[in-house]
This record gives C-alpha cells, sequence and structure tokens, in this order.
C-alpha cells in the first residue's frame, strides 16, 4: 500500500478531517432547523394578547412567513457570510452575535478553568491510586471518585451553594465577574469532571503497571521511580488523548447545570432559554458554534496524539482494542 | 462471588421497591405520588421556618415580605434552647401564600401561561382558569381572598406577576387562623406545632412543596428513572452490538468505514439535538393528547429512545474490538481449519462468547443514563410532569434546599446508592470476566 511520506499523509488527514467536519456541521444545523421548524408554536407565543396582525408583522419582519425551504437557505447563507440574524425572544432587538459574544467567553472561561482544576485533580488521584493498585491509597481516592461521579453534578452544585449560605463565606451568587462567584462553580465542575479523569487515569497506569514494561526496565537495573514517571506516565497518558473528546464534551454537559444552579449568564443558560422560548435563530447559532467547537477540541488533541505518538504516524493501529 | 453481594443486594432492593412502588407507597405511606394530601396541613416540612438563622429575602419577593410582619427584611427565627424553632412571623396564611406561590411556578412551567425563566421574570402571567384550579387546592376560607376575578385587576383573563404581587399582599398576617394551630396556646405557633405532628405521623418522609408525599415520589420517581434508563440501556445495547459486531466479523473495507462513521458521530453534540427533539416532542405531544399525562407518557418513550440511539457508539466500538479478536483466536481458527461453516461458527461459537463481556460493559450505561436523564429532567427538557422521576425530584430538591434539606437529600442518596451499587456490579463482573479469560 502507497501511504506517501508521513507529511503527505498527515496532511490528507487532515483534509479528511475538515471535510467531515463541514458534513456534520451541515447535518446538524438541518436536524436542528428541522425540529425547530416543525415543532408548532412561534417565538411570539410568549406574546400573548398580541393582535394577530401585529405577530404576522413580526413574522414577515423576520422573515419567518417565507417557505421553509426558502427559510433555510436563507439561513445558511447569513452563517457564511458571518452573519447570526436577530435573537427573536430571547433577547429582542439585540443580533444573535451580540448575546453569544457576550455569553460565549463566560463559558469558555468557566470550561478551561474546570479542566485545568480536572487534570490537576484527576492527574494526580489517578496516577497516585494507579501507581499501587489495590493499596489503601488506592482504595480511597478511587472510590471517593465513584462517589463523586455516583452523586450527580447537580447535587454537587447545590452542595455548592449551601456553602455561599455559611456565615463569614466571601463567596458570591451569580454572575461570573470576580473570584468570588468564580471559585465555586469552576471547583464544582472540575472536581466533578476530575473524577472521570482519575477513574480512566487509573485504569491505564494500573493496566501498563502490570505488563512486562516494568520489570524488563526494573532489569535493567532502572531505578523504580524513573520507571515510573519515564516508562509508564507516558505509555498510560498518551492514550488519554482519544478520551479527550469526550472529556470535553463532558465539561460542555456539566456548564449547563453548573450555569444553571450558581445563575452565571453563559451561552448553556442561553440554549436552555432559548430552546423554550422558541428563539430559532439564537439556538441554532449557539448548537452549531458548540458543534464547530466540540470538533475543533478533537481536531486539536488528535493532531497532539499524532505528534506526540509516533504509532499513529506510521498508520499502525497501535492503541489498544 | 465476592464483591458481588453488596451491590446486588443494594441494586436488588432498589429495583424491587421501583417494581412495588404502588403497593408500597399505597400500604407504607398510603399516597399518591401526583395529588397533595388534603389532610395535611398547608406547610411543606421546615418550608419556611425550620433554620436556625434568620432569612434574609430580596426585596422584591412579595411573599416573604408578607411573612415580614415587622418589616425589618428578616424572616426571625430562634431556637429555644430545648431545639424548638419559634417562627412568630410564621403562620398559616403565608404557607398558603408559598403553596400558591409554588402553584403559581409549577403552573407557568407547565406552559399553561408562559415558559420557565422567561415567565416570572418578565411579566407574563398565568390564564385565569389555571389559576382557579389552582385555588381549588387550598381551603375555601383562603380560595375567596385570592379568587381569580379579584386578582386579575386590569381584567385581560391572566394574572400576571405584579397581579399576584398585590394579591399576596392582601393576605396580610391577621393572626386569627394561626391561633388554630397554637396546639399549647402559648401565643406562639411553633415549627412543630405547624408541621411536625400532623405531617410526620403519616408522611415517613414528608411532603413535598406541593402537599405530595415525598415517599411515594420517591418511589414512583425510582421507577420512571429506572425504566428509563433500562429501555435506553436495551435500544443502545441492540443498536451498539448487532451494528459492532457485525462490522468486526465483516472487517475490510466495511469496517474501516464504520469505525470512520463512529469517529464521526463522536464528535456531534447529541446532547443539544436530544434537547430539542424534547422540546419538539412536547409541544407535538400536547397537541395529540390532551390529557397531561398520556403525553408526559409519549414523551417519556421518546426521551429514552433518543437517549438510546445516542449512546451507543462506545458500546459499537467495544463490541467490534471483541468480535476482531474472536474472529483471530486459536479455537476460531481451527473450527474453520476443522470446516466448520462460517454462519455455525458465528452463531454457535463467537456469539455466546460475547454475552459476558458485553453484558458487563452494558450494565455500566445504566448508572450513566440514570444521570443523564436526571440531569435533562432537572434542566426542564426529561420526564414532564405530573410524572415524578429523580431528576425532576432533584430539581425541586434544590429550589428547596434551604428550608427543606429532606426534599433533596432523599433523591440525591438515592440516586447515590443506585449510581454507587451498578458501578460496583459492573466492576465485579469485568473483574471476575478478566480473570477467567487470562485463566484459559
Amino acid at each position: 500500500m502507497n501511504r506517501g511520506t508521513t507529511e503527505t499523509r498527515g496532511l490528507r488527514l487532515a483534509a479528511a478531517r475538515l471535510a467531515s467536519a463541514v458534513c456534520v456541521l451541515l447535518l446538524v444545523y438541518s436536524v436542528s432547523f428541522a425540529l425547530m421548524r416543525l415543532a408548532p408554536g412561534g417565538p411570539f407565543d410568549r406574546l400573548q394578547g398580541l393582535p394577530e396582525q401585529t405577530v404576522e408583522n413580526l413574522e414577515r419582519r423576520f422573515g419567518l412567513d417565507r417557505p421553509v425551504g426558502e427559510q433555510y437557505w436563507v439561513t445558511l447563507s447569513g452563517y457564511l457570510t458571518g452573519d447570526l440574524g436577530p435573537s427573536l425572544s430571547f433577547a429582542p432587538g439585540r443580533s444573535v452575535g451580540e448575546v453569544l459574544a457576550e455569553a460565549l467567553p463566560v463559558s469558555l472561561e468557566l470550561g478551561a478553568w474546570a479542566l485545568l482544576v480536572a487534570l490537576a485533580i484527576g492527574g494526580a488521584g489517578g496516577l497516585a491510586a494507579g501507581r499501587r493498585p489495590g493499596r489503601l491509597l488506592d482504595r480511597v481516592t478511587t472510590g471517593m471518585a465513584l462517589a463523586v461521579i455516583s452523586a450527580s453534578l447537580i447535587v454537587l452544585g447545590a452542595l455548592g451553594r449551601e456553602l455561599l449560605a455559611l456565615p463569614g463565606v466571601p463567596l458570591e451568587l451569580g454572575g461570573f465577574d470576580s473570584w468570588r462567584n468564580k471559585l465555586l462553580p469552576v471547583l464544582t465542575l472540575g472536581i466533578s469532571s476530575g473524577a472521570v479523569f482519575q477513574r480512566l487515569i487509573r485504569a491505564n497506569v494500573a493496566q501498563r503497571m502490570s505488563e512486562g514494561l516494568w520489570a524488563a526496565a526494573a532489569a535493567r537495573g532502572v531505578p523504580p521511580l524513573r520507571i515510573f514517571w519515564r516508562y509508564v506516565v507516558p505509555a498510560a497518558l498518551i492514550p488519554m488523548l482519544d478520551y479527550a473528546g469526550p472529556v470535553v464534551a463532558g465539561i460542555l454537559t456539566g456548564s449547563f447545570v453548573i450555569e444553571a444552579i450558581y445563575e452565571i449568564p453563559g451561552a448553556a443558560a442561553c440554549f436552555v432559554h432559548g430552546a423554550q422560548g422558541r428563539d430559532y435563530t439564537l439556538v441554532m447559532a449557539a448548537i452549531l458554534v458548540y458543534a464547530a467547537l466540540l470538533m475543533a477540541c478533537n481536531f486539536l488533541f488528535e493532531t497532539l496524539h499524532w505528534l506526540v505518538d509516533p504509532r499513529q504516524r506510521l498508520g499502525r493501529d497501535g492503541g489498544p482494542t | 462471588m465476592k464483591g458481588f453481594a453488596l451491590p446486588m443486594a443494594l441494586f436488588g432492593g432498589l429495583v424491587l421497591a421501583a417494581a412495588l412502588a404502588g403497593p408500597l407507597s399505597e400500604s407504607v405511606a398510603g399516597f399518591r405520588y401526583d395529588r397533595p394530601d388534603p389532610s395535611s396541613p398547608l406547610l411543606e416540612p421546615g418550608g419556611l421556618s425550620v433554620s436556625a438563622h434568620p432569612r434574609s429575602y430580596r426585596p422584591d419577593d412579595a411573599l416573604m415580605q408578607a411573612l415580614d410582619a415587622d418589616g425589618d427584611g428578616l424572616i426571625a427565627c430562634t431556637r429555644s434552647p430545648q431545639g424548638r424553632c419559634f417562627c412568630p412571623e410564621l403562620e398559616e396564611l403565608a404557607s398558603v401564600a408559598s403553596r400558591l406561590r409554588r402553584g403559581f411556578e409549577a403552573e407557568a412551567n407547565r406552559g399553561v401561561g408562559l415558559d420557565r425563566g422567561t415567565d416570572m421574570d418578565r411579566g407574563g402571567g398565568v390564564a385565569l382558569e389555571a389559576w382557579e384550579r389552582l385555588l381549588g387546592t387550598v381551603p375555601e376560607r383562603m380560595a375567596a381572598r385570592l379568587s381569580g376575578k379579584r386578582l386579575d385587576l386590569d381584567g385581560d383573563s391572566t394574572i400576571s406577576r405584579n397581579e399576584w404581587a398585590t394579591g399576596t399582599a392582601f393576605l396580610g398576617l391577621d393572626g386569627q387562623d394561626a391561633a388554630l394551630f397554637d396546639a399549647d396556646l402559648d401565643g406562639q405557633v411553633t415549627a412543630v406545632e405547624l408541621q411536625g405532628v400532623p405531617v410526620m405521623r403519616t408522611h415517613i418522609l414528608g411532603t413535598d412543596a406541593l402537599g405530595r408525599d415525598l415517599l411515594a415520589r420517591l418511589l414512583y420517581g425510582l421507577r420512571v428513572s429506572l425504566l428509563v434508563s433500562l429501555a435506553a440501556a436495551t435500544v443502545s445495547l441492540l443498536l451498539g452490538t448487532l451494528l459492532g459486531l457485525l462490522s468486526g466479523l465483516v472487517g475490510g473495507k466495511t469496517d474501516r468505514a464504520f469505525l470512520r462513521l463512529l469517529e464521526v458521530l463522536q464528535s456531534v453534540p447529541f446532547l443539544f439535538l436530544v434537547i430539542l427533539l424534547s422540546v419538539f416532542a412536547r409541544d407535538v405531544l400536547k397537541l395529540r393528547w390532551q390529557e397531561a399525562e398520556t403525553a408526559a407518557l409519549a414523551q417519556a418513550v421518546l426521551l429514552f429512545a433518543a437517549l438510546g440511539a445516542v449512546q451507543w457508539f462506545s458500546l459499537a466500538r467495544y463490541a467490534r474490538g471483541l468480535a476482531v479478536s474472536l474472529k483471530e483466536a486459536p479455537f476460531v481458527q481451527s473450527l474453520a481449519g476443522m470446516g466448520f461453516s462460517t454462519p455455525r461458527i458465528v452463531l454457535r461459537h463467537i456469539l455466546p462468547n460475547t454475552v459476558l463481556p458485553i453484558s458487563a460493559y452494558a450494565v455500566l450505561l445504566v448508572p450513566a443514563l440514570v444521570l443523564e436523564e436526571a440531569f435533562l429532567s432537572f434542566l426542564g427538557f426529561g420526564i414532564q410532569p405530573p410524572y415524578p422521576s429523580l431528576g425532576i425530584l432533584l430539581g425541586e430538591g434544590v429550589a428547596h434546599m434551604a428550608g427543606s434539606p429532606v426534599l433533596l437529600v432523599a433523591p440525591a442518596a438515592t440516586v447515590l446508592v443506585l449510581a454507587f451499587s451498578v458501578n460496583l456490579l459492573g466492576e465485579a463482573l469485568a473483574r471476575r470476566l478478566g480473570g477467567g479469560r487470562n485463566g484459559a
């Protein structure tokens, strides 16, 4: 089989990813468009008691009276030129671009900090537990991680909110603009995602520890700590890059709950209220932005994997099946 | 069977409780999950009162304002040395207002008025007839004061937030009704007198904000959550196993294309689409079936099908890996060498060997799906009223956590035990299978 050089192979892979990303975005757009438009009710139902003529005028104003097929193309071509359209019911009078430009950075910051916390907690817990499977440290950390996962983010968030009510706690509820209202949401989301990390990393490290790697290195006289950090940890962590996509998706999901519990005006909150108020334009734009974000993250981690792991470049199925 | 006993006992107990939800809640608790108990006093356990420190309130909270008799901005609560809570500013009228307010919110959530979030904050309202229906659940002497026609000041047939606030201010604090509850005639209505005696005697876990028995709701919620997630797990088990095994057995180009498809599908944010589907289904089904219960049931069916349909990817990957490794296993090779036909090898030898590992893997889907259901219902996109589910109960618990912790603690503990036991079960199963395979 002719594979070409690694460079051309890499480029071809990247091009294929880009093409499939475009297809997925188009698919997501079409499905969400269909779901939004086929449902009964519209964005102006909220304004009960409006004369019918007013509603009709509003619909004409936003082009909602046109045939659905035409709307499909008009919206799509708007997206291609960077025009996300006006918000219909969530923030009337403002453009979706404005709304998202305000809300998205909040969600992204929350997600990024939470990811850092999760990496720190999950990494430390996973390495410590996986190094000596079955020992007390392993049982305690793994049990804690399982408890955190089982408790669900909703309960964690509720408990965190209770902390705010304690006298003498200098933290605040609502908003996302200072450490006082950032700390708890970030910690809650980070801890719950960290628990997932801990389980993944522990399983990988424990598996590597039980392989011949350790014995072979020990036989050559390599000190145990060096074996662990130099041989076991990289071998165990690199396959983790495969899980990065789902983990980022998990943090995105979690931010829905966290934004609801801690009253944070982020993009997830926009989406939830927009979906309930039939704000077609806002919801579609939020979905597409999140889909693009998710795929960009996936692509980033895949590229990283490709760069770090030589087996990927050689085109061999190196990972565990 | 080391490691199985505890999770099996816990999980089995929960499943049994869910299966017997009907008889259990009728014999033990004696109440239904969807009806307020008419004999319970109108205060939910601890509703506004049972916290030892005074609670401040937002200045725009009309209910709290009505409660705050001396207008100092605090709802006073003191705790006696015997541990009783004295809440002189609390009384039945206020609890009626509280209940109406929650009913008001519940009606708004149900879409009679407007959607949650947009309604209460933006001056929408509740339709007059929905309001009258709400009043049907409170004593007549209260209902008379709050009749919809009296509240509807501008005559547009909806009760707006402002009109409602004016209406609750009417309630005042005249103290006559509260005297009925002053059991020890010390001139103070204590929290215990209000909610303790009549509530705790019959409702084991107390009642929720609308006066419904918490235990009955918990049992039914557990049943709904388990059913939804088991059904979703079945859907994704069927899809994932079938497609994964097929792809692994066929191999070649089909297999590579399938793997690629899985990769692409895994990068789609399905959660958003499930949420949209849920909104879509809710409205379509509401038009199709007028009764709330049928529509809610139909939506639950749709929801679990959707959940299952987006959860099968990892299972398919696992099943595919299993099929590939079994296809190359020595015993399969030698069977082929002995001249057994391919269908026979697949059906008699490969498939039976996949059953246990796949079921060990699939068990872990159940807690994940329970949490997913909880997540969707918490956001208001999952199971719809009148049915309770663990997610709905968690959401209600979070809303009333400060006043009545049991509303959160009970469903949270249930979810914890459920997820914990199923996870342990799956791990024990996987460990046992792993050990067996290595030994062979």
